[in-house]
């Protein structure tokens, strides 16, 4: 099983194979008897039952924490939001005599419901603004036109405080 | 359907949720899993058992301590063994501890520090001859990676004993990918080359 040989002997990938082989041979090493019962005895946790405080992060879905997917979804709500809220400014006549204001209304609401559910959170406010000024503006043309646009910063500010963890990735961190 | 078989089964990420609400299964299995791949980690860097248990459990304790703070889009092997790693770099920073043999630590003055610090190869339960030519290559390689500095022993132990992506142990050592790509190319050259006289 075991001769002496010169490293030279044999060929590099024979040498990495053997290495290989003999660090496979390694095992693991398991601590003294009761060394689980002692950790337990140390560590605070919460009561069962309580509902833990968790961090925004947890809350965005896992796709979205991939930071190109994060940046891309950001980026076209930033962007289609913009057009939406400029096409609607630019047509709002049109828009009037086409579609009635609830329709509309509808539409916005929807349109920021979608991106609400994107961010998961927070975006709930740009959607209920936008919904509430629709409903009971001073005229539905001017609170779906209102409504739009503070719906629509508030929205996109939302979607990029939900994707901050992946926007900004840092180091794993470890407690000291 | 008890809830250990179902911990059994879960997701690292499912357990940590179930610890924070408080499970003391949860936390359990948390150790289960990774008790034995810490302590190996620890024990084959600072050589010394009791020192490895003491390290060990202080890391379980953080870890456990601080599950709040743990991000889920990491690993959770990631950061218990960055946490464990830590711990035992800290430790040979502080004792200058990093070229152990397996025969014990140079500066143990006393036949129980020396019998403490040596590290026991496994019995691997073959005949007796086979038994003695194993220990023998595995006190061998075990000597050989006590020899590698420590950061390419880390390299080694979580690319070959724990079988980590060299991914993972960029993010669990806070290297750059090729840097650790490098570690370990030139660790094994030093394996290699310690490990001549041996072959199977």
């Amino acid at each position: 099983m075991k001769q002496h040989f010169e490293p030279d002997d044999i060929p590099q990938s024979e040498a990495d194979r053997l290495l290989d082989l003999h660090l496979a041979t390694l095992p693991r090493f398991d601590p003294s008897a009761g060394f689980a019962d002692r950790i337990m005895a140390r560590v605070s946790r919460p009561q069962a039952g309580s509902v833990p405080v968790r961090r925004s992060a947890a809350r965005v879905p896992a796709l979205l924490r991939q930071p190109a997917v994060g940046w891309a979804v950001a980026g076209s709500a930033a962007f289609s939001s913009s057009l939406l809220t400029a096409w609607a400014a630019a047509n709002l006549e049109a828009m009037w005599a086409s579609v009635t204001a609830v329709t509309l209304g509808a539409g916005v609401s929807s349109w920021h419901a979608l991106l609400g559910l994107l961010a998961v959170w927070s975006t709930w406010a740009g959607t209920t603004a936008a919904a509430f000024l629709a409903a009971v503006g001073p005229a539905p043309v001017y609170g779906v036109a209102i409504a739009t646009v503070i719906a629509m910063p508030v929205s996109v500010l939302g979607l990029l405080l939900a994707l901050r963890p992946a926007l900004t990735r840092t180091r794993l961190h470890a407690p000291r | 359907m008890t809830q250990s078989w179902h911990l059994s089964n879960a997701a690292d990420r499912q357990i940590v949720e179930a610890a924070r609400a408080g499970h003391e299964e949860a936390y359990r299995e948390l150790l289960r899993r990774y008790q034995r791949p810490v302590f190996s980690l620890i024990y084959r860097m600072v050589r010394d058992r009791e020192l490895a248990e003491d390290l060990a459990q202080d890391t379980f304790v953080k870890v456990l301590n601080a599950l709040d703070t743990y991000r889920p889009e990491y690993k959770f092997s990631s950061w218990i063994f960055k946490i464990a790693n830590n711990a035992a770099i800290d430790h040979l920073r502080r004792r200058q501890l990093d070229t152990l043999s397996l025969e014990g630590a140079p500066d143990a003055s006393t036949s129980g520090r020396l019998e403490a610090t040596q590290l026991q190869v496994a019995d691997r339960g073959e005949s007796p001859l086979d038994e003695l030519e194993a220990r023998e290559l595995g006190s061998a390689i075990e000597e050989a990676i006590g020899r590698l500095r420590p950061e390419y022993r880390s390299c080694i132990i979580l690319r070959h004993i724990e079988g980590r992506s060299y991914d993972e142990i960029a993010e669990v050592l806070d290297l750059p990918l090729g840097t650790v790509k490098t570690f370990i190319h030139r660790a094994r050259a030093e394996l290699t080359e310690i490990l001549g006289p041996l072959r199977e």
